[in-house]
């Protein structure tokens, strides 16, 4: 509650009533209120015309590097006595040095600096406003304002780096990458033979296949290797998601999506994501650097949500996929997804599901004990019978338990390159 | 330009434990002082029964005061402040009750001036702020003992007619402290 105001209350309900009882005693109490209100009404201080400017270094940070925020605070106006200046920093960061609010007095014309470091979890957090209140010397009358000051930080997703995603899309770009496509020249993977012609080199001839005919020569073809349109999809459904007292299985979606983001983009290929949750929250194709930057902010921004019209798979935007194209799922898998995925494969879309384990994470949060209960034991097969369903569909699943390094895990499933077949399945 | 950032060798600018120390104890120097004055107050008039009221006042504070509760130090001012009032209003032992009036008044004051300070993380020149602030409470209540003990030492009678006509004053001008602070201030 304002102090003048309840100074001011008192001062009138004492002369009120001294004057209704005609009690000096009453009346007099009154006199100590009013110098005391009196001092402060004639030390109010003038208006607030203070220059606030923000400086942050770096704008765009990794996990846990520390980020500097400069206030640099200039008063144009007069002198001013008792001044309080409080940045507002958002929940998730952490100041980890200096400070962020200061009680100071400024003379006119006078600079001051306020610098404090910050880390914070993933995320895109904006810095609107700082609190500066004046008050006078004994603190009666206060006056607060928010001072606009814009300023906004990215806290990147952390990744892990890998060597090489194995994929296999139908169709491929014409521009130079890894991925093997489906036609022949030069390359390292074996596509087929064709008769010599005046200017192959030696070295690809098929000795083999030129030694069944007298008079004829075969070269090797190899898959020429291109780059790719691949569709990332990030599962960021509330019901997909599992929440423990300091983690979140998002957050190894998240992962997983910035690990492979950042491979598939080295590789020159033109990637597109979907988080694919409250909202479609699209990032259009592209390739490059700056591709790469716009898919890491989308993921920095990126939370769980819910949706009834997003529940399931069965409204992901088709005009987003062109049929053939390659596609990355990043989910842990509800078993009602299992549906809308195989019609979706049914649809021609390659699909290459990557599926952050939701009860090795759970075994991990409730611990060890909870991995022998048959409740556990029945869920594990519950799973494993949901995978088979899809991988019979011609979906590679990739069953990631979190504890263990992304790139290993994808390592054992890049040895088997096996051309999976294009099934149709009945929806 | 001041940078107060970091290079602060001495220490020297911020809210140390030392001055939070003296301040927390001038104010329970203060407090103590209102709630013995306001006690011989009554006693001398042979109303030693305001011991348990006072103690759960003390008790009060002393909450609020670990809790650094706001409106819990306002609180225990508006009850003293009544308190105070009342041995006023019945003309008890008038020098108790005064000194009462303005080492409540102190308590709160102060009590608020470090829950400012406490919500600060840095404060540059606390010292200068303090003796400042020491220096408008002194001259406040200088020139507040001046007006409230001339009033006893001279004896003003009224009429009825001038009680109310000063009533009316007041009324009229009641409306206007509310609205004080938005209006004529922002003229400033």
């Amino acid at each position: 509650m304002k102090r003048h105001i309840i100074l001011g209350f008192f001062i009138y309900l004492l002369i009120l009533l001294g004057l209704a009882f005609r009690n000096r005693g009453l009346l007099v109490l009154s006199i100590p209120l009013v110098v005391y209100l009196g001092i402060g009404i004639l030390n109010i201080p003038d208006e607030l015309q203070l220059e606030i400017e923000r400086n942050i270094h770096p704008k765009r940070a990794t996990l846990n590097t520390p980020i500097t925020i400069d206030l640099f605070i200039t008063n144009r106006g007069s002198y001013l006595e008792n001044l309080y200046i409080a940045d507002f920093i958002p929940s998730r960061l952490k100041v980890t040095d200096g400070e962020t609010s200061v009680f100071l007095k400024m003379a006119p014309g006078e600079k001051m600096n306020l610098r404090y470091e910050i880390i914070g979890k993933r995320g895109i957090y904006t810095f609107n406003q700082v609190k500066v209140t004046r008050s006078d010397p004994l603190g009666i009358f206060q006056f607060t304002k928010m001072s606009q000051t814009h300023g906004q930080i990215f806290i990147l997703p952390s990744a892990n780096a890998i060597r090489q995603i194995h994929i296999q899309p139908w169709q491929t770009r014409l521009y130079a990458g890894v991925v093997p496509s489906r036609q022949g020249g030069t390359g390292v993977e074996f596509f087929g033979l064709r008769k010599y012609q005046i200017g192959d080199s030696l070295r690809q001839i098929n000795w083999k296949a030129s030694a069944r005919f007298d008079d004829k020569l075969f070269t090797n073809l190899y898959k020429q290797e291109r780059a790719a349109d691949i569709r990332i999809i990030l599962d960021a459904r509330r019901r997909s998601d599992i929440n423990t007292k300091n983690d979140s299985l998002f957050e190894y979606s998240i992962l997983a999506a910035t690990s492979i983001t950042n491979r598939l983009i080295k590789d020159g290929n033109r990637v597109s994501l979907l988080i694919y949750g409250k909202y479609l929250d699209i990032t259009h194709p592209n390739s490059g650097k700056i591709q790469r930057e716009r898919i890491l902010k989308a993921l920095a921004g990126a939370e769980v949500g819910d949706s009834l019209v997003f529940e399931n798979f069965d409204y992901l935007p088709s005009r987003f996929m062109p049929i053939h194209s390659q596609i990355i799922l990043i989910s842990p898998l509800h078993p009602s997804d299992t549906r809308s995925l195989i019609a979706l494969r049914a649809r021609g879309y390659q699909i290459l599901v990557i599926c952050p384990d939701p009860i090795k994470f759970q075994i991990f949060a409730g611990g060890r004990e909870l991995e022998k209960q048959p409740v556990t034991r029945v869920s594990i097969l519950e799973r494993k019978l949901m995978i088979s369903q899809l991988q019979r569909a011609g979906i590679r699943v990739v069953s990631w338990d979190i504890f263990v390094n992304f790139d290993q895990v994808l390592s054992p499933w890049r040895v088997n390159r096996r051309p999976y077949p294009l099934m149709a399945v009945p929806r | 330009m001041t940078d107060y950032s970091k290079s602060d060798p001495l220490n020297t600018t911020r809210f140390t434990y030392f001055t939070n120390v003296v301040m927390i104890s001038i104010r329970l120097i203060c407090f103590a002082t209102t709630m013995i004055s306001l006690y011989i107050g009554f006693s001398l008039n042979n109303l030693a029964i305001n011991y348990f009221p006072l103690l759960g006042i003390a008790f009060v504070w002393t909450i609020g005061s670990l809790l650094h509760k706001e409106w819990i130090s306002t609180f225990v001012f508006i009850l003293t402040f009544v308190w105070i009032a009342i041995g006023f209003a019945f003309n008890f032992s008038l020098h108790m009750l005064l000194l009462a009036t303005f080492s409540s008044l102190m308590t709160w004051d102060l009590d608020y001036l470090c829950l400012r300070f406490n919500m600060a993380m840095r404060i540059i020149e606390p010292g200068d702020l303090i003796i400042k602030h020491f220096q408008t409470l002194f001259l406040a209540f200088g020139i507040g003992i001046i007006l409230t003990v001339i009033p006893f030492m001279v004896s003003v009678k009224t009429s009825l007619w001038l009680v109310l006509l000063l009533s009316l004053g007041i009324i009229l001008g009641f409306r206007e402290v509310f609205r004080y602070p938005k209006e004529f201030l922002n003229k400033r």
